[in-house]
């Protein structure tokens, strides 16, 4: 199963240029490792730069520079990477950053929703891990700016469709949504939201726990 | 026979045998090309010097892993340069693992689609030469140069505003491009 809801094209082709924030570009490539159909994407506009790169007018090398370089080449073979476990969860590059899901350190923000924040911020909104309960329902919620969420494991549903490991939803202000945590796993995700925002859903939540309770 | 050197038997060559000599011929061909792109983002000549010595150092060093099936030499080559760009701006690029056991593995492609592939990558090189000249300009600086919106406004005397919805009609018309040819 690959992903059916994407990345724009826009933010693929910053990716591919090197354009992208430290913390877009680990959502993007977060993304990408799940994602074969948006690799192939980002591979034609690497190779439309390789093409572009060819084209490029020729500037004169100053003297000195081809010997300068072959005196430095060396025989040592680069040191061989780090070999990958055997199974992992959660994709590179986002495991380098947090760990698997065994070594995630959550903290509880209300019952059924844990997060692990993360030192980014995607266009001034922070970037954080969630891991929300199944079964779980977050109440009608707006949002301050946009909102967007790659699912890791589990999956939710809102009125726009069901998301599953890969998938990304955008919501932008203009929406008020509810979403559903699908039944069986709890569902991890990374999830750039404003600060005014998650407080506010979580808090209406909160309401409604206690008022069903 | 044409007298071109044939860039990928130049980096087998370095992978296989470290051959300096076949060293010196791709860096005859690809040095100024990286230099003139390094010059796109720094106007420091010095600068854009060492950089080019340390992409070339990187082709010496990491051409054991280049993977003809996956990338023309041009393209391996531009990635190499655009990360030595990111290193040197002091900034960090996460990327993906391609050995990674929770990496969701692409199909296999037919040997056909190879050569599909190659087609469609000059396509999208091709719609992109197609538009018009704002609009590319805007892409190209993305793409190739890695500016984000905000830094090709301030450099083009543009409002942001403009340059996204340059973005949004060249998408557009790419869009429509590759998929009525
Ligand atoms: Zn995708």
């Amino acid at each position: 199963m690959t992903p059916i809801h994407h990345i724009p094209e826009e933010e693929l082709i910053a990716y591919a240029g090197g354009a992208t924030t430290e913390g877009l570009a680990l959502f993007v490539a977060t993304h990408l490792a799940l994602c074969p159909d948006c690799r192939a994407v980002v591979e034609d506009w690497e190779a439309a730069a390789g093409l572009e790169l060819e084209d490029q007018e020729e500037t004169e090398l100053p003297s000195g520079l081809l010997d300068r370089v072959l005196a430095e080449l060396d025989d040592t073979p680069l040191p061989a990477d780090e070999a990958p476990p055997d199974r992992a969860v959660l994709p590179q590059p986002l495991r380098g950053y947090v760990g698997d899901v065994h070594e995630l350190q959550w903290r509880r923000l209300v019952p059924g929703i844990r997060q692990v924040v993360l030192p980014f911020q995607i266009d001034g909104t922070p970037l954080r891990l969630f891991e929300l309960q199944a079964g779980l329902k977050i109440p009608v919620h707006t949002h301050t700016g946009t909102e967007r969420t790659l699912v890791l494991t589990g999956g939710f549903t809102d009125q726009a469709g069901q998301y599953g490991p890969g998938d990304v939803s955008f919501l932008d202000d203009s929406e008020n949504h509810v979403q559903v945590i699908d039944p069986g796993e709890p569902c991890i995700a990374l999830i750039a939201a404003d600060g005014p925002l998650v407080p506010r859903s979580v808090t209406a939540w909160l309401l409604s726990w206690f008022v069903t309770a | 026979m044409s007298d071109e050197p044939d860039p990928y038997a130049l980096i087998e060559a370095v992978a296989l045998r470290k051959d300096r000599a076949a060293f010196a011929v791709l860096f005859g061909v690809y040095a100024p090309k990286v230099r003139g792109y390094l010059l796109r983002s720094s106007r420091d000549e010095v600068q854009a010097d060492e950089w080019t010595q340390e992409v070339m150092l990187r082709v010496w060093r990491r051409a054991g892993s280049y993977d003809p099936a996956k990338a023309a030499p041009s393209t391996w080559i531009f990635t190499i340069a655009r990360n030595v760009r990111i290193d040197a701006a002091r900034k960090v690029r996460p990327e993906l693992d391609p050995a990674d056991p929770a990496l969701v593995p692409s199909q296999p492609l037919a040997p056909d689609s190879a050569v599909d592939r190659q087609r469609r990558q000059h396509r999208v090189r091709a719609a992109v030469g197609a538009l018009p000249d704002a609009q590319a300009g805007v892409l190209r600086g993305a793409y190739f140069d890695g500016k984000t919106l905000r830094q090709i406004a301030e450099e083009q005397e543009l409002p942001l505003g403009t340059v996204k919805s340059r973005v949004r009609l060249a998408m557009a018309r790419l869009r429509q491009h590759l998929e009525g040819t």
